[in-house]
């Protein structure tokens, strides 16, 4: 967890996992990530060993829905935010190579 | 009449009520007010006063919010209304469906004047890394209204509407309520549903109201509080209801712990919270001074390290396919929370980071309860300092954290709590009071923060625009 | 040299809910308008949040039983990010730390498949590839997947179709899916290496490949064996063997029946799992999980032993009977109304299997079990144990009663198809077919086995109708 740990490589990788293109003018990122892997050091003080995480913390547990069908959106308002559209579907930038 | 937009909530309804004046005159006059001073504040990304005086005319009084005025932080969805999150990537976003707090407050008649900055996505305590620019300070416009409700919090404190909502995850309803002078009162986690309101951290987001008084805050609770068929975290109870009022807090202990005035506490916070004690004092309150609290700079770094994380998976949804923009609008501070996030989770540092991190959740859980062990409820300042310049934040990538730091410990726990006015610094900036009790207990915190008001007059006091 | 493979595979079976995984939208998306079955939650839009099916926890649970799985008590949802178009929220939820079952088997002719885990997740939206764009319809998006992921324990391709057989057959059996590779409601992922051990006795194993959309049983079949075969080469060629980075994910190509790499380096895929923090754990207490096991029916390999048990059928008609629930059933439902009679039930078994189930598959028909009727089945079996019909006719009628509401004694009496014994009557037809085969009497006189002729014809002249042992007595006496 210390500042050195965060090379080029993992900066780039991290930019690339988080799909952000990180521009050469905001590399200044990598040393603020530094700093705040830093600033969490301070975590190392407290011993946890048997310690269970918390992920909730109202102790809800088993919420389940019964299978029972529910209005859809129509077509019409499920689209129509999207920039593009063809034909009812949802466009994008081609997800395939196509020569395989 | 004039000046219809300074009632408070109660005022209002009575007004309503006895036909002194009528829905549409007191929308009008919010309207107004903001056409006069929002181009000083920008608390609003948004107005609809075509919508709103629309519905003030046909507003059936009789509901519990009829014809009443409302801002919303704009990371409610509002269906068919622009939501932006005070985010670009949003920029020309009409939410396809309402939050269900929308829908509680609609079905209360409740009529939405317009949709409020902050800092964009919610990430921040100062509502100056909006996209859309930053709100300022009704108090003094040099200095900043906090975040991330910012513009919900100025929208009240200038009277800009008579009530509004925002959302907290770690201080965006205290501090900003705090800062701004008014009252801003963060429900347990659960209370009021999160399904609708953009997610930033999930396991702590906790949408609530921002008003004028105790009251006014509490009644719009009661409205948007309830289980939630579409919230799986919401806690399985009838919507809240306020107690009745306490003539006085005898038998009450109040804890004041001591590492809750950290070093940069300005020396006005401090003072104005220790009138404050004295104060409950008299009315009849126990304060013991709890000295063995968990040093808050470990909230700071759970804070971090879980919001970054959460923040990183949450925000993946926006890839401007089926709304919104492309990542590529993302500002600086989501990017840098996002990158975070990614890094805490990545394999080789999910143990040390984003594990370790929900341990010592733990932990600051177990210290809450074993101090509510010793006394009924927590008081203490909601931000070190009153609100800070504009700029403030410029190169701080832990601004935000160090701001909250007060109030990032009990969010963690999933507590509720209340902000209200309890002094002013030399300059006339407000300060706030925060009321901590354990989960399910905003009875409490709503009897002891009613009591303080009724026996102060800090709430009364009007920033001069 | 001697090479073994090893296979694995993960197999997403897509649930028949009626509602999707976390919202309520219709789980239904084959041959649907597109985007039409969407709402707040399978689109990924902000401020939605996921409720789990309860159904589909359940029949996770009682598929994992199925397979023999322990059910984890406590278990919770996770998020797996990625991003893809087809992603709606930019992860999955999934259960990677505690799935709802773990360690379960398959068993492959004395061959134990063991089973690492069956665990609940969503299934992603479908990407249409066009000129120049992909398009994207949310229908599938969030519908309930099971994913089952066998150890590498499968040695063939042969071995792989049998398992994918059994976990098909099973997942019917218990109805919680169709199952239906050609229309992708089960999916697999074989995962292949082999196991090198060259003649100086050095053991090495080939680096892992992926493959991805396999969309036919022949298919997983022909990647794999594709795959052995690659790999092989591959390594005699690079002498490259696996490490914990050079895992590849490779395409298969159906048209041109081979695999293409699609990604390399797998092992630097980083999903960043955490918790899913909108949904709260799920636990089930050992009193639901053997409720969900009481719901469970009477599965393949219990229904074979008991026939082959209780009532002396061979293994053979045994699992022909236990190929689909609903055969099997039908079967049932008859062996009830015959009571434990052993030698009528081998019978019926019999006129099942030979009979109708042969005629249902030559007519491609899936059995009804309104059009069987038991009582009539028993008479038929009654009629052939007192020789009144011949086997080949009680077959006939088999089927005849299954199609029509004809009585079987009835319609054999009014078809002359009542087995003749007397001995009047059989001679007159015996006297017909020695008038008739010059040849055949010959041969007989020389040969006594080709007496087997003579009858026939007999059979034949009496339109099925001799009963062939009287037959055959007579034409003896006479040719004597």
């Amino acid at each position: 967890m210390s500042n050195s740990q965060i090379t080029d490589a993992v900066f780039q990788h991290t930019a690339k996992l988080s799909r952000l293109e990180i521009k050469p003018e905001e590399t200044y990122i990598k040393d603020q990530l530094a700093q705040a892997a830093e600033y969490v050091e301070v975590l190392k003080e407290l011993n946890t060993d048997n310690v269970p995480p918390t992920f909730q913390v109202n102790n809800k547990s088993n919420v389940l829905r019964d299978d029972v069908v529910t209005d859809s959106l129509s077509q019409e308002l499920a689209l129509s935010q999207a920039e593009n559209t063809n034909n009812g579907y949802f466009k994008t930038a081609p997800t395939i190579n196509k020569n395989k | 009449m004039t000046d219809l937009n300074k009632l408070t909530l109660s005022e209002a309804k009575e007004g309503l009520k006895s036909k002194k004046f009528t829905a549409l005159e007191l929308t009008q006059s919010c309207l107004d007010r903001i056409k006069l001073v929002d181009n000083k504040l920008n608390s609003f990304v948004t107005v609809t006063s075509e919508d709103a005086l629309k519905q003030a005319q046909t507003a059936d009084i009789t509901l519990p919010l009829g014809g009443i005025p409302i801002s919303v932080k704009d990371n409610y969805l509002t269906a068919g209304l622009r939501t932006t999150a005070s985010s670009k990537v949003l920029d020309e976003y009409k939410a396809h469906y309402d939050a269900t707090a929308i829908t509680k407050l609609k079905n209360a008649g409740a009529i939405i004047i317009g949709k409020t900055n902050l800092d964009a996505w919610a990430h921040g305590s100062s509502t100056e890394t909006s996209d859309y620019g930053p709100t300022l300070n009704p108090w003094n416009t040099e200095h900043l209204p906090g975040g991330s409700s910012g513009g919900s919090a100025a929208s009240v404190a200038a009277d800009e509407t008579i009530i509004s909502i925002g959302s907290e995850t770690a201080g965006s309803i205290r501090q900003p309520a705090s800062w701004c002078g008014v009252v801003g009162f963060k429900p347990t986690y659960g209370r009021v549903s999160r399904f609708g309101v953009i997610a930033m951290k999930s396991s702590t987001d906790s949408p609530g109201p921002i008003c004028k008084t105790v009251d006014d805050a509490a009644s719009l609770l009661e409205i948007m509080s309830g289980s939630d068929v579409h919230d799986a975290t919401s806690i399985d109870e009838a919507p809240w209801v306020r107690p009745g009022l306490r003539k006085n807090l005898n038998g009450l202990k109040i804890g004041l712990p001591t590492c809750y005035f950290p070093k940069e506490t300005q020396s006005e916070v401090k003072e104005a919270v220790l009138s404050a004690v004295e104060t409950l004092k008299k009315l009849g309150a126990e304060v013991i001074e709890l000295t063995d609290v968990l040093d808050p700079k470990y909230s700071i770094a759970v804070y971090t390290i879980l919001q970054r994380s959460e923040v990183s998976s949450n925000l993946a949804r926006f890839d401007g396919i089926r709304y919104g923009h492309d990542r590529s609008f993302f500002g600086q501070e989501a990017k840098r929370r996002i990158m975070l996030g990614t890094y805490s989770l990545s394999a080789g540092y999910y143990d040390a980071f984003y594990l370790k991190a929900q341990k010592v959740r733990t932990l600051i859980c177990r210290d809450f309860d074993n101090q509510f062990k010793k006394v009924d409820a927590i008081i203490g300042p909601v931000s070190p300092t009153t609100a800070l310049k504009r700029g403030a934040t410029e190169g701080q990538s832990m601004f935000g954290e160090i701001q909250d730091m007060l109030v990032e410990p009990s969010s963690i726990a999933g507590l509720p709590g209340i902000s209200i006015p309890c002094g002013f610094d030399k300059i006339g900036l407000p300060i706030g009071l925060q009321i901590i009790t354990p989960q399910r207990r905003e009875d409490l915190v709503y009897q002891i923060a009613k009591l303080f008001e009724d026996n102060t007059d800090f709430h009364l006091q009007r920033p001069k625009l | 040299m001697k090479t073994t493979p090893i296979i694995g595979l993960e197999v997403h079976v897509e649930l028949k809910t009626k509602s999707k995984m976390f919202c309520g939208c219709s789980a239904d998306h084959f041959h649907v308008e597109a985007n039409t079955h969407t709402c707040p939650v399978c689109l990924g839009l902000p401020g939605a949040l996921p409720i789990p099916n309860k159904t589909a926890c359940e029949w996770c649970i009682k598929l994992g039983l199925a397979l023999g799985c322990s059910v984890n008590q406590e278990s919770f949802f996770e998020r797996k990010n990625y991003f893809y178009p087809d992603l709606a929220k930019g992860y999955q939820i999934t259960q990677l730390q505690k799935p709802f079952s773990i360690n379960g088997k398959i068993d492959i002719d004395g061959h134990e498949i063991r089973i690492n885990r069956a665990h609940m997740e969503e299934d992603t939206g479908k990407s249409v590839h066009i000129e120049g764009s992909t398009l994207l319809d949310f229908n599938r998006s969030g519908v309930p997947l099971v994913e089952i992921v066998s150890e590498p324990d499968l040695i063939s391709a042969e071995e792989a179709k049998k398992y994918l057989n059994k976990l098909q057959q099973i997942i019917r059996y218990i109805g919680v899916s169709d199952a239906d590779i050609e229309k992708g409601s089960m999916r697999c992922e074989p995962t292949v290496n082999v196991k090198i051990e060259t003649d100086s006795g050095e053991v090495v194993y080939t680096p892992l490949a992926e493959i991805k959309n396999v969309a036919s049983l022949t298919g997983v079949m022909n990647a794999i064996n594709y795959e052995i075969k690659r790999q092989i080469d591959a390594y005699q060629s690079d002498g490259i063997a696996k490490d914990s980075t050079n895992k590849t994910t490779r395409g298969w190509d159906a048209d041109k029946n081979q695999t293409f790499l699609q990604r390399e380096k797998e092992g630097s895929a980083d999903y960043r799992y955490f918790p899913e923090p909108d949904i709260p754990p799920i636990s089930f207490t050992k009193e639901q999980i053997e409720a969900i096991r009481a719901t469970l029916p009477e599965l393949p390999e219990q229904k074979i032993n008991r026939y082959m048990e209780n009532y002396g059928l061979s293994g053979y008609d045994s699992s022909l009977i236990a190929e689909d629930i609903n055969t099997a059933e039908v079967f049932d439902y008859g062996i009830k109304v015959f009571g434990d009679n052993k030698q009528n039930i081998k019978k019926l078994a019999n006129l099942y299997v030979n009979g109708l189930k042969e005629h249902l598959n030559k007519e491609g028909k899936e059995i009804e079990k309104e059009k069987f009727k038991p009582d009539q089945a028993l008479k038929i079996v009654t009629m052939l144990s007192n020789n009144v019909v011949s086997s080949s006719v009680a077959k006939t009628l088999f089927v005849v009663v299954y199609e029509t509401d004809e009585d079987a004694e009835k319609y054999a009496k009014d078809n002359n198809l009542i087995q003749v014994s007397d001995t009047g009557a059989l001679e007159t037809f015996a006297k017909e077919v020695i008038e008739a085969n010059p040849k055949a009497v010959e041969d007989y006189r020389k040969n006594p086995l080709a007496i087997g002729f003579l009858v026939g014809q007999l059979m034949k002249v009496s339109k099925g109708s001799a009963n062939p042992q009287t037959g055959k007595e007579i034409l003896e006496k006479l040719l004597a």
